[in-house]
C-alpha cells in the first residue's frame, strides 16, 4: 500500500500536466494556509474613501464597493473557498466508500434497499438536491458543507459497491475466505485499499465540480455570509459593478477557474498514474 | 533474399514506470515463415509482439529499430499506423472469450476487419473466411453471439478477422493458452495455412515448436537463442533451452505414483455424490454440471481433463463450496460444509491470486489469522515462517518482503501454494495451475503438489494438458458436457 501510494505520486510528479496541477495545487493551499501573513491588510477593512478603485501599486487587485483591499479578500477567502472543496471531498469519500463497501459485502436485502435508496439520490440533479438541503438547514458555511456532502456522495457508495463486487471474484479474496479469513478482515486487508485508492481518484476528477457546486451556492447566497469573503460570494457581490469595476469580477473567478484547473489536472494525472 | 516482413534491430522498450522489459533484440521474419517466440510469462515476448503493432501504452520509450514491410514503426504517424494495423499486420490475441464483444454477432467481428478501414464489408467474402477456418455451417452461426460458440471456433474467428486483408505478418499472442489440446493444434495448423509470415508467442517450446520455421528463446527480456526449429529442438546450446526441452513431462514421472498411496486407510477426503448443477437461462435451463459422482482419498491426486466449457470450472466451485449445488450432495471428510481451510484453491492466474499490494510474507501465513485459530502469530513470528517455508520449497533466495510484480510468475504460483498449504487442507482445488507456466516452471509446482499430496493431502487437478494429468495423477478423469466418466 505504502510503495503503491510513493509510486503513483512519483507517476504523477513524471507527467507535465501533473506537476502543473501539483505546483498549482500547492500555490492554492499556501495561499489558504499562509494568505492572511502574506497581505497585511485586513480584509474586512473598509475604507469608504477608496472604493472602487483599479488595481494598484498599493491595492495590487483593486478595492470593492467599501473600499476592502480586494487581494486580502481573495487570499483569505481562499481559506474557506479551498478548504470547502477538501472538507466535501473527504465528506463525500467516508460516507460513499462506508456505504458502499458494507453495500456490497452484506448482499441480499440489506444491499438492495440500500441501492434504491442510492438511486433516488442519483435521480435528483445534485446541485439542485444541494440547493434544497441548503435552503432547509439554513444558509451557513458548515450547513453548505453538509447540504454538498449529502447531495454528492451516493454516487461514490455505488462505485464503491462495484468495486468491492468485483473484488470478491479476486482470487486472493477467495483463497482467505476459504481459508477461514472473516469477511471484516479480508476487507480491511484484500478490498477496502484498492478501492479507497481508485475512489480518492474519482473524487479527485470530481474536485472540481464540488468547487464550482460550492462557489455556485455561495454565488446565491446560500454559503458564506457577508462581510467574510469567499470567491463565489465575491463574484456575487461583484456583478453590480461589473461595467465599472470588472476587476472585481475577474480575480475571484479567476480564483476559481484556476482551482478547478489543478483540481482537473491532478485528477487526469492521477487517472493516468494508475496504470 | 526477399525484405524481411518484420525487422527488430537492438531494440530496447522500457515502460513509463521504467520497467524495462525488452533489452537488445534483434529479429527478422522474412515472407510466409513462421518464428515461435518462446519464453515465461514476464520475459518481454508480448511486449516485444506488440511493439510490432505500435500497441504499447503511450510514454513507452523504444530504442533500436522495428520495420514492419518496410515501414519504420518507431516513427510513424498514429494514421500510418492505422492503415498498417489489420491491413498488413494483424493481431491475434490469446483469450478469444475477452476478445469478442459479448453483445455482438460474430459476423460484426469479423465485418469489424472491414469497417475499421471505411470499407464496406462484403458478406460473401465474411462467410467464406468462416468456412475456411473450419466453422461448419457458417451462414447460420455467424450471426450468433460469441457466447453461443466454443472458445476454439471463437479463436478461429479471430483469425478469419485478422486475416482478412491478407496481410504479410501475423501476430499471435499466445493464441492457444485458453483451447484445449485438439482445438489448439487445429489453431495452429490454420495460422501455418495463412500464407502471412507468422510471429508465434507462446510459453510452451514443446506446442509450438512442431509449427514454426525458427525459434527464439527469450527470458528476462533478452534473446539467449535463436535458430532453425529442428536445430534448436536436436542442438541446444543454452542451458536455459536445454532444460526448457529436457522438463516436460519426464521430469514428473517418479516420486509415490505408481507405489502404493500413503494413507488409503484414512478414508476419503471429498465424496461427491450425484451432483447436479443447473443455471436458468432466460426461461431455459442449462445443465453445468450433471450427476457427478468422485471420490478423493487422501494423498491421491486425481486429474480431472476436458475441452472448454465442459463444466471443469463450476465442478471446481461446487466442491470448493463457494456455490452449492442444485441437486447431489458433497461430503467434506463426511461434514456437509467444509471447515475453514479444509479446501484449498490454486487458482490458473498466478499473479493474480496474490494481493498486488501485499509483500510475500503477508500472503503466504494469511491462513495463520483465521478466525477459527486460537493463537494468532504476530508479524515478527509471520515474517519467520514466511521465510522458513520460502525455504523448504527452494525459494529461500526470495526477499520476504517482496511483492508480486517482483518475481516470475512461476515463483507466484509456488507462493500461493504454500499459502494453500499453510491453511493445512485436507484438499486441494488446483485449476489449470501450470497453464501460465514453462515447462520449467509447470515441472516445480508438479513436485510441490506431489509431496504435498505425499504428506496427505488430497489433490484434484484440473487441466487440459493430458501429458502433464498421464504423468503426474494417479486416476484421471475426463468431463464432457457436464457428465465425468473414468
Amino acid at each position: 500500500m505504502r510503495t503503491y501510494g510513493r509510486g503513483i505520486s512519483r507517476r504523477l510528479w513524471g507527467q507535465p500536466a501533473g506537476r502543473a496541477g501539483l505546483l498549482l495545487a500547492a500555490l492554492l493551499s499556501l495561499m489558504a494556509v499562509g494568505g492572511g501573513a502574506l497581505r497585511d491588510a485586513a480584509p474586512d477593512r473598509m475604507n469608504l474613501a477608496e472604493k472602487l478603485q483599479p488595481p494598484s501599486r498599493r491595492h495590487p487587485l483593486g478595492t470593492d464597493q467599501f473600499g476592502r483591499d480586494q487581494l486580502a479578500r481573495i487570499l483569505d477567502g481562499s481559506r474557506r473557498s479551498v478548504g470547502a472543496a477538501v472538507i466535501v471531498m473527504a465528506g463525500v469519500l467516508i460516507a460513499g466508500l462506508t456505504a458502499g463497501i458494507a453495500a456490497g459485502l452484506v448482499g441480499g436485502w440489506g444491499e438492495a434497499a440500500a441501492m434504491r435508496g442510492v438511486d433516488v439520490m442519483l435521480a435528483i440533479p445534485s446541485l439542485a438536491l444541494a440547493l434544497a438541503i441548503s435552503g432547509l438547514l439554513g444558509p451557513g458555511y458548515a450547513n453548505l458543507l453538509l447540504a454538498l456532502t449529502l447531495s454528492n456522495w451516493a454516487w461514490y457508495a455505488r462505485l464503491a459497491r462495484s468495486y468491492v463486487l468485483l473484488a470478491r471474484l479476486r482470487p486472493d479474496v477467495i483463497a482467505a475466505r476459504m481459508a477461514g479469513i472473516g469477511w471484516l478482515r479480508t476487507a480491511a486487508g484484500h478490498i477496502v485499499p484498492g478501492v479507497a485508492v481508485r475512489l480518492a481518484i474519482v473524487a479527485t476528477l470530481d474536485l472540481g465540480t464540488i468547487i464550482i457546486g460550492f462557489a455556485s451556492l455561495s454565488f446565491l447566497g446560500l454559503g458564506v455570509q457577508p462581510p467574510d469573503a469567499e470567491w463565489g460570494a465575491m463574484l456575487a457581490e461583484s456583478r453590480l459593478y461589473f461595467s465599472t469595476a470588472p476587476w472585481l469580477l475577474i480575480a475571484p473567478a479567476g480564483a476559481i477557474f484556476l482551482s478547478v484547473v489543478a483540481a482537473n489536472l491532478i485528477g487526469n494525472g492521477l487517472r493516468e498514474a494508475d496504470e | 533474399m526477399s525484405e524481411p516482413v518484420l525487422k527488430y534491430e537492438d531494440v530496447t522498450i522500457a515502460y513509463p514506470n521504467g520497467r524495462r522489459a525488452v533489452l537488445g533484440v534483434s529479429l527478422e521474419i522474412r515472407p510466409g515463415e513462421c518464428h515461435a517466440l518462446v519464453g515465461e510469462s514476464g520475459c518481454g515476448k508480448t511486449t516485444l509482439g506488440r511493439a510490432a503493432l505500435g500497441l504499447l501504452p503511450g510514454g513507452t520509450r523504444i530504442q533500436g529499430s522495428i520495420r514492419v514491410c518496410g515501414i519504420e514503426i518507431t516513427r510513424a504517424a498514429p494514421a500510418d499506423m492505422r492503415r498498417l494495423r489489420g491491413l498488413r499486420a494483424g493481431l491475434i490475441a490469446q483469450d478469444p472469450f475477452h476478445a469478442f464483444n459479448p453483445l455482438a454477432r460474430v459476423e460484426d467481428h469479423v465485418a469489424e476487419a472491414w469497417r475499421a478501414h471505411r470499407m464496406q464489408p462484403p458478406q460473401e467474402r465474411i462467410l467464406a473466411q468462416l468456412t475456411e477456418m473450419g466453422i461448419p455451417d457458417a451462414d447460420a452461426r455467424a450471426r450468433q453471439y460469441p457466447h453461443e460458440w466454443s472458445g476454439g471456433m471463437l479463436q478461429r474467428a479471430t483469425i478469419a478477422a485478422a486475416a482478412a486483408h491478407r496481410p504479410a505478418l501475423l501476430v499471435a499472442d499466445e493464441p492457444t493458452s485458453a483451447l484445449d489440446a485438439d482445438n489448439a493444434r487445429g489453431v495452429l495448423e490454420l495460422l501455418r495455412t495463412r500464407q502471412a509470415a507468422v510471429l508465434l508467442i507462446s510459453h510452451d517450446l514443446n506446442l509450438v515448436a512442431r509449427f514454426a520455421d525458427r525459434v527464439s528463446i527469450m527470458k528476462e527480456g533478452r534473446i539467449l537463442e535463436s535458430g532453425a526449429t529442428d536445430e534448436i529442438m536436436r542442438r541446444p546450446q543454452h542451458p536455459y533451452t536445454r532444460e526448457l526441452l529436457a522438463a516436460p513431462p519426464r521430469a514428473f514421472k517418479g516420486g509415490e505414483r505408481d507405489g502404493e498411496l500413503p494413507g488409503r486407510k484414512e478414508g476419503f477426503a471429498l465424496e461427491a455424490t450425484g451432483v447436479c448443477k443447473t443455471y436458468r437461462q432466460r426461461g431455459r435451463s442449462l445443465v453445468a454440471v450433471d450427476r457427478v459422482s468422485l471420490r478423493a482419498r487422501r494423498g491421491e491426486i486425481l486429474g480431472i481433463c476436458g475441452p472448454s466449457g465442459s463444466g471443469k470450472s463450476t465442478l471446481l466451485r461446487l466442491l470448493a463450496a463457494i456455490e452449492p449445488p442444485t441437486g447431489g450432495s458433497i461430503a467434506f471428510g463426511g461434514k456437509p460444509v467444509p471447515d475453514a481451510g479444509y479446501v484449498m484453491p490454486i487458482f490458473q492466474d498466478p499473479v493474480g491470486s496474490l494481493d498486488a499490494r501485499w509483500p510475500v510474507w503477508r500472503t503466504i501465513t494469511e491462513p495463520l489469522l483465521a478466525s477459527h485459530r486460537k493463537e494468532r502469530p504476530g508479524r515478527a513470528a509471520r515474517r519467520s515462517i514466511a521465510r522458513e517455508r520460502l525455504g523448504t520449497i527452494g525459494l529461500a533466495s526470495i526477499d520476504p518482503e517482496a511483492r508480486p510484480a517482483e518475481l516470475s510468475v512461476g515463483q507466484c504460483q509456488r507462493i500461493a501454494i504454500l499459502r494453500a498449504l499453510l491453511a493445512e487442507p485436507a484438499v486441494l482445488l488446483a485449476d489449470e495451475p501450470t497453464s501460465a507456466l514453462d515447462a520449467l516452471h509447470a515441472g516445480a509446482i508438479v513436485r510441490l503438489l506431489q509431496t504435498a499430496a505425499a504428506a496427505g493431502t488430497a489433490i484434484i487437478l484440473v487441466s487440459h494438458d493430458q501429458q502433464l494429468l498421464q504423468a503426474c495423477c494417479h486416476r484421471v478423469l475426463r468431463m464432457r458436457e457436464g457428465e465425468l466418466k473414468e
